[in-house]
């Protein structure tokens, strides 16, 4: 596994870590439906189906999360990436772990769903099996609805063609947020 | 994520009873084989023999069913074959190919025609081109043929019944024409494969139907052949043979299912088993060949219908299989590897 894909296993532990030691800072207005969609950066691992070398495919990625609360909420994704003679989809749903502090969003997620991998080579062939991703990444509002997502890095394992791909997802676009969980701010405790 | 070097190379496998070459990518460190997606490539009727040219973009195999040479096109990044139509005629039952080191000319030979055909290569296109003067005439049922590595000289095995040879030419350099420069010389009964040291010095024949294989003395002048001792003993049909880069000789044994694995006296160019040879290989190891690095030998067998790794040490010349090995769905009959 490359040194990159051992930094997007790292990202949800660290969030929940940061999470737990610092959760004043999610006293702040947090939207309750957020819609993503922008570049996505596959590096497949095409070398399981005997290419010389694993495949760097661009394409693109959508999702929309549904926070159930300030730290926690549900995520569902769809990414392809192609090239030549190769494209990779891939439909993801899971829960996804979020740590507010001051503007900036950093958050977690483990998904589950399906791959398909397409093939052409002296004929088109195309393969589904199941995928797991998990990673993270951090988004930054530009005004009150829309945030950028300066990246997010997930490792993605995909199952086709009888074969176990280990591959890693990088993505980057905007957010459009509505709708805002409603936050019950500590309360103060007046000194005795 | 950075940039990787490429860390395999390539071996593609003829499969007569698929009409097709298996491909496969080879991990340069530990000789793990991936097959190469879209494998088996279409060729034409029953490939028997099979040879990339040094340019690691053609694949040339001798359809031996329909009497024609089938040229593939390889893609450098999958690895995949696509055929190039049409497909060049040789002779009856084309058998066996070699092809000189520069990539320049192409030998086949023809068994139920009893010659030689001979082509040049485009080096950009890869087309084949006969030359005027093949096919050149050899004794009957010419099944095998090796090159000398540097070219100078080529071999013939002529599996005749009571009177098996074989026949030496000499190859005109830069024209590819064939002149026999003497007599051919008998060796043993059934004589099936061959196979010329690193040195150029010696040439092993397997005699499948004695159990033995013959060693010969290359005139480096003419090409002549002349024996050396008496055949040394192999296993039950001694089918193949191949040489390691250092020289370390190397028979698959069809019947008995075993390696043998020999020493070579670089003077003398007599065989002796190594220790705790010979080496098991079931399967019925039809066809071996040693890896270009020179690390691993690899084993088709013929009714496991696969192909056995094994890791060759590279002081003794021992060999350790691997467990792992790659499924091909019918049974092969020749291996290449790339560079």
């Amino acid at each position: 596994m490359s040194m990159t894909n051992r930094l997007a296993l790292a990202v949800p532990p660290l969030l929940l870590l940061a999470l737990l030691t610092d959760l004043p800072s999610l006293a702040q207005e947090v939207p309750r439906f957020e819609a993503f969609g922008g570049y996505s950066h596959l590096r497949f691992e095409s070398t399981t189906l005997g290419f010389a070398d694993n495949s760097n495919l661009n394409g693109g990625k959508i999702g929309l999360t549904f926070n159930l609360t300030p730290y926690f909420g549900v995520v569902g994704e769809i990414a392809g990436g192609w090239g030549s003679p190769l494209k990779v989809y891939d439909g993801l749903v899971g829960p996804q772990i979020s740590y507010r502090k001051r503007k900036a969003t950093f958050f977690g997620q483990v998904l589950f769903g399906k791959a398909k991998t397409h093939v052409n080579i002296n004929g088109p062939a195309t393969s589904s099996g199941r995928a797991i991703a998990f990673g993270g990444g951090v988004d930054y509002p530009v005004t009150s609805r829309f945030s950028v997502r300066l990246i997010q890095a997930e490792y993605l394992n995909t199952h086709t063609f009888q074969l176990n791909q280990n591959n890693l997802q990088l993505s980057t676009g905007l957010i459009y947020q509505f709708g805002h969980v409603k936050v019950h701010k500590p309360q103060k405790i007046p000194p005795p | 994520m950075g940039c990787t070097t490429s860390a395999t190379h390539t071996a593609y496998v003829t499969l007569p009873g698929s009409n097709g070459v298996a491909g496969f990518r080879v991990n340069n460190h530990s000789g793990h084989l991936t097959g190469i997606f879209g494998s088996p490539f279409s060729t034409g009727a029953s490939p028997a023999s099979i040879w990339v040219h040094p340019s690691n973009k053609f694949v040339y195999v001798a359809n031996q069913s329909e009497g024609d040479i089938s040229l593939l096109k390889i893609d450098s990044s999958t690895g995949a074959l696509s055929e190039v139509m049409p497909r060049t005629p040789a002779g009856i039952t084309p058998v066996s190919l070699v092809m000189d080191s520069g990539g320049s000319f192409l030998f086949v030979a023809n068994k139920t025609s009893n010659n030689i055909s001979v082509y040049s290569i485009n080096s950009s296109s890869g087309a084949l081109t006969e030359i005027s003067a093949s096919p050149f005439a050899t004794n009957p049922t010419p099944v095998a043929l090796t090159l000398t590595p540097s070219g100078k000289f080529l071999y013939v095995v002529n599996a005749i019944t009571n009177q098996p040879l074989v026949t030496a030419y000499s190859v005109a350099s830069g024209a590819g024409t064939l002149q026999e420069p003497g007599s051919p010389f008998q060796v043993g009964n059934g004589p099936s494969a061959l196979a010329v040291d690193p040195s150029e010095k010696f040439l092993y024949v397997t005699n499948s139907a004695d159990n033995t294989l013959s060693v010969l003395a290359i005139d480096p002048q003419s090409g002549a052949l002349a024996p050396i001792g008496s055949p040394v003993a192999t296993g039950g049909s001694p089918i193949s043979v191949t040489v390691h880069p250092s020289g370390f000789l190397y028979v698959s044994n069809l019947q008995s299912n075993n390696i043998s694995a020999y020493s070579v006296d670089s003077s003398t160019g007599v065989p002796t088993q190594i220790t705790n040879s010979p080496f098991g290989a079931s399967g019925g190891p039809v066809f071996i060949t040693v890896d270009s690095a020179g690390k691993f030998l690899f084993v088709c067998g013929e009714s496991s219908e696969t192909i056995s790794e094994f890791s060759i040490d590279s002081k003794t010349g021992g060999l350790t299989s691997s467990s792992g090995s790659a499924t091909l769905g019918s049974a092969p009959t020749s291996m290449f590897t790339t560079k």
